[in-house]
């Protein structure tokens, strides 16, 4: 019993010592020398993915400009809800900003969460990457015009790899209303592993990155049959787009920034100048064009513009794909 | 070979030697601390590796990243409480032997087992790393599921005692890791509606809880006593005795590396996996199974040169596909593509300068982790000397700083103290842990590869093709030798 007692108080110590680890210091933020201590980016991905290097190339830049610690806070898990929760319950007054791109409002429409791009403050849209799809070498289809084709005459037959749950899963939706067929979606998270499933023929076809991508092309170990961007990629410039091929169909990861709900106005507008700057420097361009994305920066009110669209648009696909909750 | 040459010369210099060293020395001390992994080291390191070029930001993460695999079994062998979570099945026998009076000897074991895994998986990537990359490639889910229901048969064979206990422990530890995002539909499953368990628990913490925690809470009731050193001898190992040592168990060694180094080129497989796997298949081979877990030498020499060696293997993936095989290989990947430099089947053709560097450093890191280790250990061991009220709330505190620390958030420090009591209250009746741990380490995997296999093909497919075919067969072989030599070590106690 006696030894009851002690474990207990042992357990009561920590449990003491956490909570006051929890309590907020209650900071009153003035906006007009803001920022004077370190802001928080929240990634709400895993260290070492596409958000988190490019988050981290903008808090790089972002450290310089505003001339405070900008840190990069990875809290993955959830395809990004986790992350985000914590920043929808964090102080808004400028110090911690979310990473998001369109898995938030995928999350909302399909049930998952119960929060959208609207119950944060969008600061800036930064970047754009579009994928590509991609089949074995060996496969019988040259263009999206052949898959088309098959699929028609067997429906659900051709698999394709896609991550549930986040924009990946879009692409596949997406295609199979505009061209009124059906695919076998199959989730496989990750590039990467799409990409294995598709050499290693596990899967007929996969949503891949481009630049990844352009590497298997050179060594003849896929091919690659449709760009989801609006117009053709400058790295494979002889890649048509979907649209071209007749499957109306435009589909992109945007990453942008958001902060709190409430976050006063003149700090998100000096964010937003602020990372006009850094979409704009050289060093962050560069490394963009090296990871294969559109630098795309919108300021605050074009993004809200943007956000809005993009809401609706991807609504009305997963309508169309049956993937909406009700 | 040329390349090979060149690529040494690009790592031989003063500069990244030295970050290599840094990287080192920085492994160790965060492996050896419990709580505290070669992934949050790597993780701090990540930011200065932006500003490296691509060869030195790599080695300080491989530096950290071997010498961290080394520093786990020091906890392991002298506490009983994994370091890192792929030096689990080192405790099974290196506590064991430190409580038996020769900590010092564990160690040195532990030790060489380490670096030679290293050298022996060193030596197998600049040779066949394309090769390998080639056979990674036959592994679709129909194999990864195969591979991983091998690595569930070793339940049988760890459940010391009671086969019924260790299934339902194993049991127990899939039905947890299947909490969270459904990972093929994202949908929230037995989250009760908190969203901080959409992303299901996480390993860390669950891990540190059962072993850590668990392990301290059982000790506060009846504090061990330090071990049975006789103050005269000397408790280091000396050299000889340890390369010796490694001498006579050549075969082991040869195959826990082997074990090793396969089980990290598979995507996702990783450390902990190969660690318990090569333990499994030690005991199986050995003459004297009943001596694992009691402080054999084989037992330590299997796990430890098995986790380094997978070190090595999981670059492969990572290099050749792009596919991370652990957490530390995602953030090598993602040092490298800040360099611009994107992982696939031409980067070994393109850069193999860049490709054989990270081998090299991968082999170098083995040398000087054996070198700081040699003194270290000598360090390590006065942990004998404190005094164990003053150790048990200072590793209390490391292991809730560790769980914080995974995600930044307070609720993985209540994972880790809710884990630590369920594995208390496991260890008091009897059930063993390892079932536990394979079962939240291969659950979810289990999972998504047998529901992608079954999307795409009939289920006949898993016995049409050959890997996947041989790895069943194997699985069942390994299950029911599990259970026939559990009856008999059942039989003989009863006799």
């Amino acid at each position: 019993m006696k030894k009851f007692t002690f474990i207990s108080l042992i357990g009561l110590m920590v449990i003491l010592t956490l909570s006051a680890c929890g309590s907020k210091a209650s900071n009153e933020a003035k906006t007009s020398d803001y920022p004077n201590k370190a802001i928080q980016i929240v990634v709400p991905w895993g260290a070492g993915g596409d958000t988190d290097a490019i988050n981290r190339l903008v808090a790089k830049e972002l450290e310089n400009i505003l001339d405070t610690d900008v840190v990069v806070k990875n809290v993955s898990g959830g395809s990004g809800v986790v992350g985000a929760q914590q920043v929808l319950n964090a102080d808004n007054d400028g110090y911690t900003l979310l990473s998001i791109h369109d898995s938030v409002a995928m999350s909302q429409l399909t049930g998952q969460s119960d929060f959208g791009y609207f119950d944060f403050e969008p600061i800036a849209l930064m970047t754009s990457t579009y994928d590509a799809v991609a089949t074995n070498p060996d496969s019988p289809w040259d263009s999206m015009e052949d898959v088309v084709e098959y699929a028609k005459e067997n429906p659900g037959e051709i698999s394709y790899a896609a991550s549930i749950g986040s924009t990946s899963q879009l692409e596949p939706a997406l295609i199979e209303t505009a061209a009124g067929i059906d695919f076998n979606i199959v989730g496989y998270d990750g590039t990467a592993k799409r990409m294995k499933a598709v050499v290693g023929k596990d899967v007929d076809l996969g949503g891949v990155s481009v630049v990844a991508g352009k590497d298997y092309l050179d060594d003849n170990r896929m091919k690659l049959l449709g760009y989801t961007g609006e117009e053709r990629s400058p790295v494979l410039p002889d890649l048509p787009t979907l649209k071209e091929q007749g499957i109306d169909v435009v589909s992109a990861t945007n990453r942008g920034l958001v902060a709190p709900k409430g976050t006063p106005k003149e700090i998100i507008e000096k964010l937003s100048n602020a990372l006009e700057e850094v979409a704009t420097s050289e060093a962050f361009t560069s490394k963009m064009e090296e990871l294969s994305t559109d630098v795309n920066f919108k300021a605050t009110e074009a993004y809200n513009e943007f956000l809005k669209k993009n809401e609706k648009d991807m609504k009305k696909s997963l309508k169309k794909s049956g993937l909406l909750a009700e | 070979m040329e390349n090979v040459l060149l690529s040494f010369e690009t790592i031989l210099n003063v500069q990244t030697m030295t970050i290599l060293l840094i990287g080192v020395v920085a492994g160790i001390i965060v492996g050896s601390i419990p709580g505290f992994t070669i992934t949050m080291g790597v993780a701090l390191t990540l930011p200065f590796s932006f500003s490296m070029d691509p060869v030195n930001g790599i080695a300080l993460m491989m530096g950290v990243q071997v010498g961290g695999s080394s520093g786990g079994l020091i906890t392991a062998c002298l506490l009983g409480i994994p370091g890192t979570p792929s030096a689990m099945a080192t405790t099974f026998d290196g506590f064991p032997m430190a409580k038996n009076g020769e900590p010092g000897k564990a160690l040195a074991i532990g030790l060489w087992a380490s670096f030679i895994g290293s050298i022996i998986s060193g030596v197998i990537l600049i040779f066949m790393a394309p090769l390998l990359a080639e056979w990674a490639l036959e592994f679709g889910p129909w194999e990864m599921f195969a591979l991983m229901m091998f690595g569930l048969s070793a339940i049988a064979s760890l459940s010391e005692g009671s086969l019924i206990k260790g299934l339902m422990s194993g049991s127990l530890g899939i039905l947890f890791a299947l909490v969270g995002s459904d990972p093929l539909t994202a949908i929230p499953r037995f989250t009760f509606g908190f969203s901080q368990l959409s992303a299901g628990f996480n390993f860390l913490p669950v891990l540190i809880g059962l072993f850590a925690f668990s392990q301290l809470l059982g000790d506060i009731k009846n504090p061990p006593q330090s071990f049975n050193i006789d103050q005269h001898t000397n408790i280091t190992y000396p050299f000889k005795k340890a390369i010796k040592d490694m001498w006579n168990s050549t075969g082991n060694v040869i195959r826990s590396s082997l074990i090793g180094t396969f089980v990290g080129i598979l995507p996702a497989a990783g450390g902990s996996i190969a660690n318990i796997l090569s333990y499994d298949v030690a005991k199986k081979f050995s003459k004297k199974p009943f001596t694992f877990g009691k402080g054999t030498k084989e037992g330590i020499i299997a796990a430890e040169s098995a986790n380094n060696s997978s070190v090595g293997g999981a670059l492969v993936p990572m290099l050749a596909f792009g596919i991370p095989g652990d957490a530390v290989t995602a953030m090598m990947l993602g040092a490298l593509l800040i360099h611009g430099i994107q992982p696939g089947p031409l980067l070994m053709e393109s850069q193999p300068i860049l490709v054989n560097g990270v081998f090299i450093s991968f082999f170098l890191a083995a040398f000087l982790m054996l070198l700081v280790q040699s003194f270290g250990i000598k360090l390590f061991l006065k942990i004998n000397q404190i005094p164990f009220h003053y150790l048990v709330p200072v590793i209390l505190l490391l292991c809730v700083l560790g769980s914080y620390a995974v995600n930044n958030r307070i609720f993985d420090v209540w994972v880790l103290l809710l884990f630590g009591l369920i594995g208390y209250w496991m260890k008091r009746n009897q059930f063993p842990l390892p079932p536990f741990i394979l079962g939240i380490i291969l659950g979810p995997m289990i999972e998504s590869n047998l529901r992608q296999s079954i999307s795409l093909e009939p289920v006949t497919t898993f016995f049409t093709r050959p890997i996947s075919a041989v790895l069943l067969v194997l699985a069942a072989l390994s299950m029911i030798y599990g259970v026939y030599s559990n009856m008999k070590s059942n039989k003989q106690l009863e006799n």
